[in-house]
């Protein structure tokens, strides 16, 4: 039995993907948050027009009323907006209503006191799970462009980003909602500000990182890698825009964070690659926490606005602690000795290894008189690997220690400002220093004694 | 829930292999010119594993071959693939996965990567 309502939401999936992928850029949040809540409200009907008898609530529909928490609370969100109440609807978001309206027309064909045929179950399921996707859709797109709002009109018009920056915070509970229904598992909360989320995803990761070491395959250390290479990234990006901003000195970016940062990016690279390598070709799965975490860690640290927070500088401070203590994890996973791969992975690697370092020869004659590894099972590495992947892990870490140690430039900062307003000191120059360390006062980087 | 069909997990197996192979594509490293790179690449590479999660296990990576050498274009390739097919034929979580690489282009064409 065709579906009639498919082609409909496929259409509105359409256009709520349009508006997602220009939320970014579009100058129009205010059209954007009146056309939302209209579709919310559209899809509250659409939902309610599926019989709501119970053999209609069966096993594969999905149940509950979602939208009636959601409607409420868009329509008072976008009342509350009230600089943007005279604002048209988005035109595609208005698509999107016309695109559910005649949906629950056709759905509404349907009626309770019949049991329902297996194909009309189906055309229920199916209405439903689309109206969740749309409107979820849609719903981080009004998200994501009150956040960019909030963000611009920070330093023109503060009061109005406060007050557009909590239509974010109540859209955000809205997207959490229809996110728990798309999800069988909870979802985590959305927690209550930027940076608080940033620094316990940052804590939530050191701790698992060192649980999951124990028992981490190559694709969770190949995602370790990725986490860490994102971190430090991430850390150099937020170290620019705080240049930008005048609050850390161009110097201490250019001539010493940025390279730090740029090698230990280099190197993290170089890690990953390995534990690529070290893959079969029908590779294990990563440990889905650490995916999850590192997928939570990379939406936050692109939140709009997060470099513009005082306690920033902290944030990234201890970003490049906990990414040093991923490169010990690395480190000690790469010169693991009960560490195996596949054969033909452990073949091929060893053997790249060798043509490329020194005592070839030794090397060779070594490897062909053990047999060298080929299949799919698991094997040992050989000696000549083990070497190079203990220098891999070695390099990552070194340059993890030394991102950390430049990272001394902010921590430099916020101790001076903090002391700066302790002191009661006002005008505090720009891109104002501590002292120069002396006998007498040492630098932050001084060996202490006792 | 409902059952993914089989061309919906084709598909999205394919979107996964392209977001794979993204992941191996070479960025130049040197931090200050290719940054914006660097961090599109480091979203595709988490992006990849978020997708396989959805598959079931043993399924091979390799396979696919982006149609461009472009990050973005791929990644634009990817979010083409995963409107193949009605978002109920997916798997559960495909509406998240989809959001996330939106968001990945979204903020890659504004400039706001970096």
């Amino acid at each position: 039995m065709t579906n009639p309502t498919t082609p409909l939401i496929t259409a509105a999936d359409d256009w709520a993907r349009s508006i997602l992928l220009d939320s970014y850029t579009n100058p129009h949040t205010d059209q954007l948050v009146q056309g939302w809540a209209q579709v919310m409200r559209s899809a509250a009907q659409t939902w309610d027009a599926v019989p709501g008898g119970p053999t209609w609530q069966s096993v594969n529909v999905p149940g509950g009323y979602p939208f009636r928490s959601v409607t409420a609370a868009a329509t008072q969100i976008a009342a509350d907006a009230t600089w943007w109440q005279h604002s048209p609807p988005d035109p595609r978001a208005a698509q999107i209503t016309n695109l559910f309206d005649h949906a629950a027309d056709s759905i509404q064909k349907l009626r309770d006191g019949v049991p329902p045929t297996d194909g009309q179950l189906q055309q229920a399921a199916e209405l439903r799970a689309g109206l969740l996707h749309v409107s979820y859709v849609l719903t981080h797109a009004a998200a994501t462009g009150t956040a960019r709002t909030a963000a611009q009109l920070s330093e023109d018009d503060p009061a109005r980003s406060e007050q557009v920056s909590m239509l974010n915070t109540r859209i955000l509970g809205v997207e959490q909602i229809l996110d728990a229904h798309l999800r069988r598992a909870p979802y985590p909360s959305v927690p209550p500000t930027q940076i608080d989320a940033l620094d316990q995803t940052l804590n939530t990761l050191a701790r698992h990182a060192y649980e999951v070491q124990s028992r981490a395959n190559p694709a969770t250390n190949l995602v370790l890698a990725d986490i860490g290479r994102d971190l430090t990234g991430n850390t150099g990006r937020l170290a620019i825009q705080s240049t930008v901003q005048g609050r850390l000195p161009v110097g201490d970016l250019q001539d010493r964070l940025l390279p730090a940062l740029g090698e230990a990016v280099q190197q993290w690279t170089a890690s990953r690659y390995t534990w690529v390598r070290l893959m079969g070709p029908r590779q294990d799965r990563p440990d889905p926490q650490s995916v999850t975490i590192g997928n939570q860690l990379r939406r936050q640290l692109r939140a709009p606005g997060l470099a513009d927070h005082p306690a920033i500088h902290a944030s990234m401070t201890i970003a490049l602690n906990i990414t040093t203590e991923l490169a010990v994890l690395n480190h000690c996973a790469l010169t693991n000795p009960d560490l195996q791969a596949p054969g033909g992975s452990v073949g091929r690697f060893t053997q790249d290894v060798i043509n490329s370092g020194p005592n070839r020869w030794n090397h060779l004659t070594n490897w062909y008189a053990s047999g060298p590894a080929a299949g799919p099972n698991p094997v040992p590495l050989p000696e000549a690997l083990r070497g190079h992947l203990a220098q891999q892990g070695q390099a990552t870490l070194d340059a993890a220690l030394t991102a950390r140690s430049a990272g001394n430039v902010l921590a430099d900062r916020s101790g001076y400002q903090t002391l700066a307003l302790h002191q009661g000191q006002s005008g505090a120059k720009p891109h104002g220093r501590p002292e120069a360390p002396s006998r007498d006062r040492p630098g932050p980087d001084a060996p202490r004694i006792g | 829930m409902l059952t993914p069909t089989v061309e919906a997990e084709a598909s999205l197996l394919r979107a996964t292999q392209l977001l794979w192979a993204a992941s191996l594509i070479e960025v130049g490293l040197d931090l200050p010119i290719d940054l914006s790179e660097v961090l599109l690449q480091d979203s595709i590479r988490i992006l990849v594993w978020q997708a396989a999660a959805l598959l079931p296990e043993g399924v091979p990576l390799d396979g696919a071959q982006p149609a461009s050498p472009d990050l973005l274009a791929t990644l634009e390739q990817v979010e083409a693939e995963l409107r193949t097919r009605p978002i109920w034929e997916y798997p559960g979580g495909t509406s998240q996965l989809i959001v996330q690489i939106c968001d990945v282009i979204g903020e890659t064409r504004a400039g706001t990567l970096t």
